[in-house]
């Protein structure tokens, strides 16, 4: 089972750095991994996937993860139902007679034509991971020329969140980080 | 001024690692990295955003990641026509009255909901960055919880030459960069 991991790091130089070598160090293939700003200034939220199938080594990532300087909070959330989506850029050329075809199957399946050039299109796609992975599957009948996918990045579903009270009061009261209220909650 | 690469990479343990302690090394800031598969099997593309003003250095960062083995090829497309879009999701706590308020904004922008509950709605939008922030701003009346940001991915307009397979095998070491070749390799 893939391991999905969000994580708050400290938004300074050297912090991807220390992530990074970390997972080097114990010879664990990131799968994806995006960064970006989060809600709060000088915080940069991460999503990390890795593929590992076994308990005790998915433990260990997170828990050395905790372990570093730079990281707020580690939040395991491979068990919890939520929203996990995936980003892409696929350049194609369909050639003339593909262009009502790729108009046909771009809108059925909720993507966008953002650019064309001289009949090279770039079509921009969202989505559940899998509805990305099967739209490209379709899209492989043009020639396919580049294609550019973000990692997958994940968001708590919005029904997990009756707890949310509950939640910032045990973070008031008890001291503990996310991963711990989610272990006790979930 | 920002400076934005291309980069395709191997897919191996430790890549990351190479490419985030050079920027190290040598004290750049990355200010995005985002890392996804290809269109080949076995290589990842990133598309990285370094902000560094004097234009040696940027020079400096682009013949320096081209040097490192696990690279396969390097792109600067800081001042190609190129597209650059972000991706984004939003989690807000709105109450039912405000809804449609919170929709409005939504087709104004292009975004659209994901996940509905109760007080809570989540909200996906891709566009280019400044549009991107906008939305952000059109959304600060609401009760925003949540803020997932990708940084930007970036693809170059009409065609570009595809990577052949001998430069994946060919070692960096082994070829000599006349300046002429440089310059077509990345015009």
């Amino acid at each position: 089972m893939k391991q999905t991991i969000i994580t708050y790091v400290k938004d300074e130089p050297g912090v991807l750095n220390r992530i990074a070598s970390h997972f080097y160090r114990l010879n664990y293939n990131i799968e994806s991994i995006a960064a970006g700003r989060s809600e709060v200034r000088g915080i940069t939220r991460l999503t990390i996937v890795c593929n590992h199938t076994d308990d005790y080594n998915q433990s260990l990532i997170k828990n050395h993860l905790e372990d570093l300087d730079t990281v707020l909070d580690v939040i395991d959330i491979s068990n919890v139902p939520s929203v996990l989506r995936e980003h892409a850029l696929v350049k194609l050329k369909p050639g003339k007679k593909g262009m009502s075809l790729l108009n046909d199957l771009v809108s059925e399946k909720g993507a966008k034509i953002i650019d064309n050039d001289n009949s090279i299109c770039i079509v921009e796609a969202t989505g559940e991971v899998e509805e990305v992975e099967n739209l490209i599957k379709k899209l492989k009948q043009f020639e396919i020329l580049e294609i550019m996918r973000s990692g997958k990045v994940a968001m708590v579903k919005v029904d997990q969140d009756e707890h949310r009270v509950e939640i910032e009061e045990m973070k008031r009261q008890k001291g503990w980080t996310t991963q711990q209220i989610s272990d006790a909650l979930y | 001024m920002k400076q934005t690469l291309i980069t395709l990479v191997e897919n191996k343990p430790g890549v990351l690692n190479r490419i985030s302690s050079l920027f190290r090394r040598r004290n750049f800031n990355i200010e995005s990295l985002v890392v996804g598969h290809s269109e080949t099997d076995g290589v990842s593309r990133m598309t990285i955003v370094a902000n560094e003003p004097n234009a040696t250095k940027r020079g400096y960062i682009y013949f320096s990641l081209l040097k490192l083995v696990n690279v396969i090829a390097v792109k600067d497309v800081s001042s190609l026509p190129c597209v650059a879009r972000e991706f984004i999701l939003i989690k807000l706590n709105t109450s039912p009255e405000q809804l449609n308020e919170v929709n409005s904004v939504v087709k104004k922008y292009g975004a659209r909901i994901v996940d509905m509950g109760n007080e809570t709605v989540i909200i996906e939008a891709t566009d280019e960055e400044h549009i991107i922030n906008e939305l952000i701003d059109g959304l600060m009346p609401f009760k925003i919880t949540e803020i997932m940001r990708t940084g930007k991915i970036a693809m170059r307009r009409g065609r570009t030459h595809k990577v052949s397979s001998d430069k994946i095998n060919a070692a960096p070491d082994d070829i000599e960069w006349k300046p002429e070749q440089i310059s077509a390799y990345q015009n």
